[in-house]
């Protein structure tokens, strides 16, 4: 075979661009702490035509025995429960673990302006962890087509400073 | 003499599918065109907000699945033809392909146009991914079995004329566009199982209520086993134009024979393992195979930068033989004022900037910030919507003469067509990326929300919303212009006397060419076990708890 | 060989400079050829990646407030 040295230089330097690109997912992905949700995320599955027995009956936020906050959701045609209507406080500058489902169709979950970005399935539980570290209004919106009203489908999470948390609207275990 | 003449059977299956491609072409172009102008806020008095996603199926289908596949369906026709220097070994299979597809086009046509017409309770507004449980009538799903299962019916007409060569010619390398089109085939094949048993065994019995609850993980996850090796299902055809044609249309000559062939081979292996890569932010996967997605997905970017030093140097072999000189003053030598040149190399130089966002996209955690948002969108109008369909338009520019004996009609509208598009998906696309990184959503009729506004990193929203509408509108008028150049030339061009068809061999040929390049089985094997490899677990998972749990009902749409 | 890039490296070209048709293309062999400019293009191409990726990595991703973190 016939390769010329030019394109043998060319074919180094792409190798190197792939390693460098790996390189910083796999830091990011390590170092940054910057990560996605997946099944070994601790979410498991649920069955989605019996919601009814599990936390999900009552979606809102909870604390756990170790003190850290929990937010069970479900995002369904055409609105996040909680979020839509009336908005989801969250303290910042805490770890908040998000746990979504959805009881019809599949529904993307976003977080205007964040990283906050997860696809939310039928059956699956999205679990996942972040910290809001300053306080303000953050849209949630719906980014996967769910039906005729999907573009309709919207939240707000109001994030207070940790000392204006109200821990009396929280669910009971 | 030129293809019409010599191989009149095999001329009239390309003009048939092409027919079909064009068609879809149009009319998916105008639903994007509404849809540009709709999602924007420009004007919306066409549709209301909840036939968007009617038009949306309309325009992700017929141009994504439509057009492309009819489309590489006649162009490889013409390549196998004029390599193996024969007609179609039996006329009735071959009408057979076509017209399996073009009515499985039909049916699905006429599920998503249905849901236009109020009351005919026929709809199909689930979107090109069909993701479940949302659901469409039943001949959406029969249609795009149909159109699947005839694309086979087109590989295994097009090996049977390889077969036959292969008696006549025991020791001869494969041509290099007979090498491309297998390879390609194959990859599609191997590939598009995962939608044929997503489709077949699921989706069909599902809609006809035969089957009532459904996992909607395991059907998406089949979907996009499919779904990223689709990509390279349509680009591959582009890559075979800028390969074997476009050195020519440089005034060139290929760079070498034995590195496209590679690039085809490592695309028969990689490009379905990888599918994954679309579903980075699904919960329900494991992150071990997300982990191998982004490894796997990132390393398929080798043959395509390959390609891009092969395809860039075989352009600069041209632009010197046409008196081109110094290090980037050559490229204001080559044929810019032909419309099949410019149009492949536009297409290319959109590409250059779709495999940026591409890289992007790849990158696992990055995808929290892009995820379905319009940055998706911007990455492959570049991608499919430039890189393959301008080229696949500017080579019809070159191919129409051959197919019908008559010189391009209009060639200014012809030159304008390229240049217009580029100029449209610059803007379109570059408002859609950087709207994407503003958080605003893809997919949806009215991307603005009664609590929240969506803040712009840099520049602002209503700019990024003129650049999306105004560019759509200069890609509309472009493909006006297309449409009218090609059925000008079909119908009323002026008989040619002599076209130029023929393509100059390679600088390095096939005689340097490896041996083991060529031998399909081996390839084909390796591919087979690295599906096997990627896939087994994960779908073992999926089913462990029943192939219809945990499941819901259906949703119609 | 000419390994100057301004120079074309074909000595045939200068005769068919403007027929651009099949007859153009005289060099015989890839070793006749020595792609300069299509090295100076992917070179350039290779640098932007690197710097937009970091860019786009590092600032507009990891720079951004909330993020999953786990
Ligand atoms: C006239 C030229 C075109 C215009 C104005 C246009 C416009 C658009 C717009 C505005 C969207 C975004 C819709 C949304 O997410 O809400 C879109 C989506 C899309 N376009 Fe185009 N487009 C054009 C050509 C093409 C071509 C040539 C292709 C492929 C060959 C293509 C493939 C797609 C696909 C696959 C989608 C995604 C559909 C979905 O999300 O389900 N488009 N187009
Ligand atoms: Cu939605
Ligand atoms: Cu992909």
């Amino acid at each position: 075979m016939h390769i010329h040295r030019f394109e043998k230089l060319w074919i180094g330097l792409s190798l190197f661009l792939i390693a460098a690109f790996i390189s910083i997912v796999m830091y990011g992905f390590t170092v940054l702490d910057l990560t996605v949700p997946g099944s070994d995320r601790g979410g498991g599955t649920v069955d989605a035509m019996n919601l009814a027995e599990t936390p999900f009956a009552t979606p809102g936020v909870r604390k756990t025995e170790d003190g850290e906050y929990e937010v069970y959701m479900l995002a369904r045609q055409y609105f996040f429960q909680p979020g839509s209507g009336q908005s989801l406080t969250l303290p910042a500058e805490t770890r908040v673990t998000f746990k979504v489902t959805s009881p019809d169709v599949i529904h993307g979950f976003q977080v205007a302006g964040t990283n906050i970005n997860s696809m939310v399935i039928p059956g699956q539980i999205s679990r996942f962890t972040t910290v809001f570290s300053d306080p303000g209004e953050y849209g949630i919106l719906c980014n996967e087509y769910c039906g005729a009203a999907h573009h309709t489908m919207e939240g707000l999470i109001e994030v207070v400073p940790p000392s204006e948390f109200d821990e009396s609207n929280l669910i009971e275990q | 003499m030129t293809f019409v003449d010599t191989y009149p059977k095999a001329t009239r299956i390309v003009k048939a599918t092409f027919i079909v491609a064009f068609v879809a072409l149009g009319l998916g172009g105008l639903f994007g065109f509404i849809q540009a102008l709709h999602r924007t806020d420009t004007f919306r008095g066409i549709i209301d907000s909840t036939q968007y996603y009617d038009l949306l199926t309309g325009h992700g289908v017929l141009l994504a699945l439509v057009f492309t596949t009819f489309f590489i369906a006649g162009l490889y026709q013409w390549g196998i033809s004029r390599s193996l220097d024969r007609e179609p070994e039996d006329l009735r299979f071959s009408w057979g392909w076509f017209w399996t597809m073009t009515v499985g086009t039909i049916l699905a046509s006429i599920a998503i146009l249905g849901g236009l017409v109020p009351g005919d309770g026929i709809s199909a507004a689930v979107l090109f991914t069909f993701y479940p449980p949302l659901q469409a009538h039943p001949l959406f799903y029969i249609g795009a079995a149909l159109l699947v299962v005839g694309s086979w019916g087109a590989t295994l007409d097009w090996f049977f004329s390889f077969w036959k060569w292969r008696e006549d010619h025991p020791d001869d390398h494969i041509p290099l566009q007979v090498h491309m089109v297998l390879f390609t085939m194959l990859m599609w094949v191997l590939a598009s199982l995962g939608i044929a048993i997503e489709v077949v065994a699921l989706l069909i019995p599902w809609s006809l209520g035969l089957i009532t609850n459904i996992d909607p993980l395991l059907p998406r996850t089949l979907f996009w086993y499919t779904g990223h090796a689709i990509v390279y299902f349509w680009l591959l055809p582009a890559y075979f134009v800028w390969y074997t044609i476009l050195p020519k249309l440089s005034g060139g000559r290929l760079f070498s024979d034995s590195l496209a062939r590679i690039v085809f081979v490592i695309f028969l292996l990689m490009s379905t393992p990888i599918g994954f890569h679309h579903q980075y932010l699904d919960p329900g996967i494991g992150m071990g195979y997300k982990l191998w997605a982004v490894v796997a997905t990132l390393l398929i970017l080798l043959p395509s930068l390959m390609t891009a030093f092969t395809v860039v140097a075989s352009m600069e072999h041209g632009a010197r033989q046409r008196g081109g000189s110094g290090y980037f003053a050559w490229m204001g030598a080559l044929p810019w004022g032909q419309p099949a040149f410019a149009g492949c190399a536009l297409a290319g130089i959109m590409f250059a900037a779709g495999g940026f966002s591409g890289m992007i996209n790849a990158s696992l955690n990055i995808d929290t910030l892009v995820h379905n948002t319009i940055w998706i969108p911007g990455h492959f109008h570049l991608t499919v919507g430039t890189a393959v369909a301008l080229t696949f338009m500017a080579i019809t520019f070159w191919l129409l003469p051959q197919l019908t004996g008559r010189k391009l009609k209009f060639p200014k509208m012809a030159l304008a067509q390229p240049y217009s598009w580029f100029i449209g998906m610059v803007l379109m696309s570059n408002g859609m990326h950087r709207a994407g990184l503003a958080g605003i959503p893809r997919r949806t009729a009215e991307p603005g929300y009664s609590g929240f506004s969506f803040e712009a990193p840099f520049g602002s929203i209503m700019e990024m919303k003129i650049q999306i509408a105004l560019g759509g509108t200069i890609l509309f008028v472009s493909l006006l212009l297309f449409l009218i150049v090609v059925v000008g030339t079909w119908w009323a061009g002026a008989p040619a006397e002599t076209v130029d068809d023929a393509i100059p061999p390679a600088l390095s040929g096939p005689e340097h060419t490896p041996k083991i390049l060529d031998n399909i089985k081996l390839w084909l094997g390796i591919a087979v076990v690295l599906v096997i490899l990627a896939y087994t677990l994960p779908l073992a998972d999926m089913l462990a708890d029943g192939i219809f749990q945990p499941g819901v009902p259906p949703s119609p749409m | 060989m000419s390994t100057d890039p301004s120079a074309s490296s074909d000595p045939a070209a200068s005769s068919s400079e403007a027929a651009g048709g099949d007859e153009a293309a005289h060099t015989r062999s890839i070793d006749d050829f020595d792609p300069y400019g299509t090295l100076a293009v992917t070179g350039l191409y290779f640098v932007l990646l690197l710097v937009l990726y970091a860019l786009m990595y590092f600032v507009e991703f990891a720079g951004r407030g909330a993020s999953i973190i786990e």
